[in-house]
């Protein structure tokens, strides 16, 4: 099976409210100072195409990314982790909110790179959170999906997936060629890398298609009309119940709390 | 003339809670624009509902007459969605794993804009426009959309019609549809189980994170939950450890919740995690980190170790409720 993960590089979303700026006016956040990290459903999706190799002898993980040159540092990440190859889709700047434009190129790089059986996403990236380039790239590659899969194995021609759902999981049998997009589960956690891997990845080529290159598909559909970004309203701080002890401080939380009749 | 279509779901001649907020958003619209509001009831067994839907908002309830759209499979809905929606303005969708899943490629087939998990969606000036939280809540996008557009949104954040509305039409269309389209079959369908209250029914939610350092935490908190009749909740952290099925799992990837009371032990207070419980309405912290931001969302907090606190909490709830 020839499997390709598509990783974006995007702000540490674990960063603070308080070190995340916006400046007046702008449609992007300022990211002084704040890492740049593999967006984390990525790193689920990629630990899935990791095991789906292990299972299927003879299968190769493709890692892509489009962003910036600096993007190539995830990527090395992936190699680390012991990814085959990794492409580098490259862009000027940081992809925006764009899904549309981002699902073609990518696409396109598919094509370009590919034939692919299998390509795996992130259920949203940890950005803008829009969680549509996944399905977006199926539909222009006219391969079938399945989103928010967690667990996924060998089963005939096929894959075996589990998707989940709002109270409990579906199983489902999928035909390849395929999109998954993944979610978080305690099964598809990213391994950490071994530090001989580390340094083989160093060593690993990269290879860097520039976006303008590519005959991506053309769109109709127009980026969004961003009106305005900005944060959200501030809220107020808790008001802290304390006490001589922990039997004393649980007591004044009920008496609290019958006062707000929330019990 | 062009029409808003809202997707709907029902449990017998029931309509869901989501549903009706969907309803009651898309005859806000229509009447704003002017358009006419029609509502997809995929399947006969939804078909039930056409009345109830009505009642909720819809100007026509469009039932799509054909037995294999009675369980979801995306492919042929996708097809039977693509191929009923007449000069679509405006598209809503639940922001559910329904609705996420069918949204993108239902914009593409429509060739129309999309716009992911709305929690504000208005008409000005010929337009959408439209709010919803990026960067993990911690910064609020408005756009405008010109032109058609699949909408998601996220559930609690519209409001049902006060009053039901009177007329409209129930109309049964036929719809073909091509089984060679199917690439992927629902081979099982496994429900969790679970004991006490359904979250997205709790009027009290405990909710608990990495802080809780293990499944025991959990079986804690049962504890305290049973008392409360509370359903439970957890984080991201605590689910990713196997602390917590997947479906505890509250925020903006998991359950948006609405509770009158959610008690957050050992739980940050990531903004992805607090997105889910944006209309509780008490929240109180327990946490031993006094700097934790779940103490800028909370009414009351408590800095202390949870294992100490909880037996004690435990008694004086039990007391206090017994009264
Ligand atoms: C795109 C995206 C989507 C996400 N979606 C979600 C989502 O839907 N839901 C979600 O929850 N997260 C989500 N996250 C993850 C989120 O950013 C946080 O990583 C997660 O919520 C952290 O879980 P936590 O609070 O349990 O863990 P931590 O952040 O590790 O917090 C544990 C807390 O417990 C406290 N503590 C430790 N010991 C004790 C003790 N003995 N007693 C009391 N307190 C103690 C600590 O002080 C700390 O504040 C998402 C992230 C991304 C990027
Ligand atoms: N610039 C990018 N490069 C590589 N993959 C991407 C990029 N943007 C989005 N993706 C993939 O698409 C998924 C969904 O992204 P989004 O629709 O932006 O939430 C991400 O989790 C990635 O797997």
């Amino acid at each position: 099976m020839k499997i390709a993960i598509l990783l974006k590089r995007i702000l540490d979303p674990e960063v603070s409210p308080h070190k995340f700026s916006l400046e007046p006016g702008a449609t992007r956040p300022s990211d002084a100072g704040i890492p740049k990290v593999i967006s984390p459903f990525d790193e689920n999706a990629l630990e899935l195409a990791l095991q789906l190799r292990e299972k299927s002898p003879g299968s190769t993980v493709t890692a892509i990314s489009m962003g910036p040159p600096e993007t190539v540092e995830i990527l090395r990440k992936a190699l680390a982790v012991t990814a085959d190859a990794a492409v580098l889709v490259q862009i000027e700047t940081d992809p925006g909110p764009d899904a549309f434009g981002t699902a073609s190129t990518l696409a396109a790089a598919l094509q370009k790179t590919g034939p692919f059986d299998l390509v795996l996403a992130g259920r949203q990236a940890g950005d803008w959170d829009q969680g549509q380039v996944g399905s977006l790239v199926a539909e222009m590659l006219g391969f079938p999906c399945v989103t928010f899969v967690t667990q996924a194995s060998p089963s005939g021609n096929g894959l075996r997936l589990q998707r989940e759902s709002e109270n409990g999981y579906d199983v489902i049998d999928a035909d390849l060629p395929l999109v998954l997009t993944v979610t978080n589960h305690p099964g598809n956690v990213l391994r950490l890398p071994k530090v001989r891997d580390v340094m083989m990845a160093n060593r690993k080529p990269v290879t860097t298609i520039a976006a303008s290159d590519l005959a991506a598909m053309s769109t109709k559909i127009p980026p969004l009309e961003i009106l305005a970004l900005e944060k959200p309203p501030a809220v107020a701080a808790a008001e802290i119940v304390g006490g001589r002890d922990e039997q004393e401080i649980a007591a004044r939380l009920v008496q609290k709390l019958q006062e707000l009749k929330v019990l | 003339m062009e029409n808003i279509y809202v997707l709907t779901d029902a449990v017998e001649s029931r309509p869901t809670r989501n549903t009706l907020e969907l309803l009651g958003l898309g005859h806000r619209l229509a009447q704003a624009a002017g358009l006419k509001l029609r509502a997809w009831l995929p399947g006969p067994a939804r078909g039930q509902a056409a009345t109830a839907v009505l009642a909720a908002g819809a100007d026509e309830a469009v039932i799509l007459d054909e037995p294999r759209l009675d369980t979801y499979q995306p492919e042929l809905w996708l097809q039977a969605l693509t191929a009923t929606a007449s000069a679509p303005a405006a598209v809503i969708l639940p922001a559910d794993s329904t609705g996420r899943d069918l949204a993108p490629r239902l914009a593409y087939r429509l060739q129309s804009q999309l716009f992911t998990d709305a929690v504000e969606v208005s008409w000005s000036d010929g337009a959408v426009v439209a709010k919803r939280p990026v960067y993990g809540g911690k910064a609020i996008m408005t756009a405008r959309v010109a032109g058609p557009v699949v909408l998601t949104v996220r559930a609690h954040t519209a409001s049902p019609l006060a009053e039901p509305k009177t007329g409209g039409e129930i109309l049964r269309e036929a719809v073909q549809i091509d089984e060679a389209v199917v690439h992927t079959r629902l081979v099982e369908h496994v429900e969790e189980k679970t004991e006490g209250v359904r979250l997205e029914d709790a009027r009290v939610i405990v909710s608990g994170g990495r802080g809780l350092g293990g499944a025991e935490g959990f079986a804690e908190l049962q504890k305290l939950a049973a008392i409360l009749h509370a359903g439970i909740g957890a984080s991201r952290g605590a689910v990713d450890l196997g602390w917590a099925p997947p479906s505890w799992q509250i925020g903006q990837t998991g359950k948006i919740v609405s509770p009158d009371l959610y008690l957050a032990i050992g739980i940050s207070g990531a903004s992805q995690h607090m997105a889910g419980v944006a209309s509780a309405k008490t929240i109180v912290a327990i946490n031993t980190d006094p700097e934790a931001p779940i103490f800028s969302y909370a009414r009351l907090g408590v800095v202390a170790d949870y294992k100490k606190v909880l037996p004690h909490l435990i008694t004086a709830l039990a007391a206090a409720l017994k009264q």
